[in-house]
């Protein structure tokens, strides 16, 4: 018993035409009778039956098209069942990418396939850029995993505050994984496509937020090579410096953020912490005072208000 | 000694069965391939045709050829095959003349979710019984639609150094192992409510 025929395109599009129960007697007949012999074609009517179940349940299929799916392909209990798997996917779709989906009119949607043919000069720039965007979707997907909670005290910079988790590893929750591991993706492959300075120190703060210290200095040094005047990345670097227990290290990089930018509230912050770690409590006493001077309101305030009350 | 009736039908029943192998291929482990591929390909047949007693109909397909086969095997010409199909289709008419009206509806999808199914939440438990790397796999693999979901795939196979082809094959068995842990997990769960 061979391994079958090479599957081809025509076979794949013959498969779902069979399935959508399209096809003619002779042609159904060569389909069924080859299902009974090609274990390697059988595989390949599976992952379609799956990939049609995926489409009807994302949507894809609409219209008439939808009905005769729902009459035709969806008859058996088997494949109802399948709807199980492919509705579970989709509902962690959503939740990982934590929006709702936004259902639109007629009207908007030939509004918008005008905005389409204005925006296809715009496109092909856009595609020129395709590194930006995963750069983008990776740095939203970062901040959707901080939303709920942080998995570190120290503040990396520019996420919003969110309150620290102090539970670790299979604790902490499974959306922030998803969506962080969403962001690695993104950033790995615009780091691939255009491995610039702010690329790479996304990717090390995404690192950074997994617990995965040395790889996250890795991106921050690779950073730091085409642009090393970022206080930022040296903030980040520093964090990274900290969790690993190297307090020299991380309170050189706070001082080199703060060097280069004397504003930077999160290095400020982060040294309070580090010369905490370092049991200084009087300069941790006096960046936590600073800290509430310039910043006297947000929760990491408040935070810092806690760290001095401890004292 | 003369046998009870219910064992003698188990002899003739493993007579005849060796008989189908043998009429398959004089090799017996090409034959047994070859059934395992025929009994596949026939459930997956009757389920195409909308019947939920696939696998049902399939051994009926297969004790109907096995009958025959007496009569059939010194005069038939032919791959084997052939004659499997013609019986799946006679049983697809016979079964259709007297088949009941399906009133099962195709469960709706609301295009928002508001809170955890069930589906998902064994979803959420079935993914922790697979390793980290294959756990990523299905997840990264599903996590796009439409065009997103292409590129996504040949990013994927172009970072594990496979093809996209190769990529939907893993995909597709870790999908496999996940509906059945799901559907065991939400049999659980319909059992436990009845306890309740």
């Amino acid at each position: 018993m061979g391994g079958g025929a090479i599957i081809n395109n025509t076979d794949k599009t013959e498969l779902k035409e069979y399935l959508l129960g399209r096809l003619h007697d002779p042609d159904e007949e060569r389909v069924e009778t080859r299902l009974l012999s090609d274990p390697q074609y059988g595989e390949e009517f599976d992952i379609v039956v799956d990939e049609l179940t995926d489409q009807y349940v994302a949507g894809e299929i609409q219209g008439a098209e939808r009905g005769e799916m729902e009459r035709h392909f969806f008859a058996a209990a088997a494949r109802r069942q399948k709807l199980k798997v492919a509705s579970a996917l989709k509902e962690h779709k959503q939740h990982l990418r934590g929006g709702r989906r936004w259902v639109p009119s007629r009207e908007l949607k030939i509004a918008a396939s005008i905005l389409i043919v204005f925006g296809l000069a715009f496109g092909a720039w856009w595609i020129s850029r395709g590194d930006s965007d995963d750069l983008n979707k990776g740095v939203l997907a970062l901040q959707t995993a901080y939303r709920d909670q942080r998995p570190l005290e120290p503040r990396i910079s520019a996420l919003a505050h969110s309150p620290f988790a102090q539970k670790r590893g299979a604790e902490v929750n499974d959306s922030m994984k998803d969506n962080l591991r969403l962001a690695e993706l993104h950033l790995a492959q615009a780091v691939k496509v255009k491995p610039t300075a702010a690329a790479h120190h996304e990717l090390g703060k995404v690192f950074l937020a997994q617990g995965k210290f040395d790889e996250a200095m890795q991106q921050f040094d690779e950073s730091l090579k085409a642009n090393p005047n970022d206080a930022q990345t040296y903030n980040d670097r520093g964090v990274a410096w900290l969790q690993k227990g190297d307090f020299n290290r991380s309170l050189e990089d706070f001082n080199k953020a703060l060097q280069i930018d004397s504003h930077l509230n999160e290095a400020l912050f982060n040294r309070a912490l580090c010369y905490e770690k370092q049991a200084r409590p009087e300069a941790a006493q006096a960046d936590w005072n600073e800290y509430l001077k310039r910043d006297g309101s947000s929760p990491w305030a408040a935070e810092a208000r806690q760290h001095l009350s401890h004292r | 000694m003369a046998f009870p009736a219910e064992e003698i039908v188990v002899i003739h029943e493993e007579e005849s069965f060796e008989s189908l192998l043998t009429w398959l291929d004089p090799n017996r482990e090409i034959a047994g391939q070859k059934y395992e591929v025929i009994r596949t390909g026939l459930i997956r047949i009757f389920v195409s045709k909308g019947f939920s007693d696939a696998e049902d109909l399939a051994d009926t397909v297969i004790n109907r050829v096995m009958k025959r086969l007496p009569e059939i095997r010194d005069t038939y010409v032919g791959d084997p095959v052939r004659y499997f199909h013609g019986v799946a289709r006679n049983i697809i008419r016979e079964t259709l003349r007297r088949r009941e009206i399906a009133t099962e509806t195709v469960p709706s999808f609301s295009e928002e979710i508001e809170s955890h199914s069930d589906e998902y939440d064994c979803l959420v438990k079935c993914l922790r019984f697979l390793a980290r790397e294959k756990r990523e796999l299905i997840l990264d693999y599903h996590i796009y639609d439409g065009r997103d979901k292409v590129e996504q795939h040949r990013h994927m196979a172009e970072e594990l150094g496979i093809t996209e082809g190769a990529l939907r094959g893993r995909a597709h068995h870790l999908r496999g192992s996940l509906e059945k842990c799901i559907r065991q997990c939400l049999e659980g769960m319909a059992g436990n409510e009845k306890q309740i």
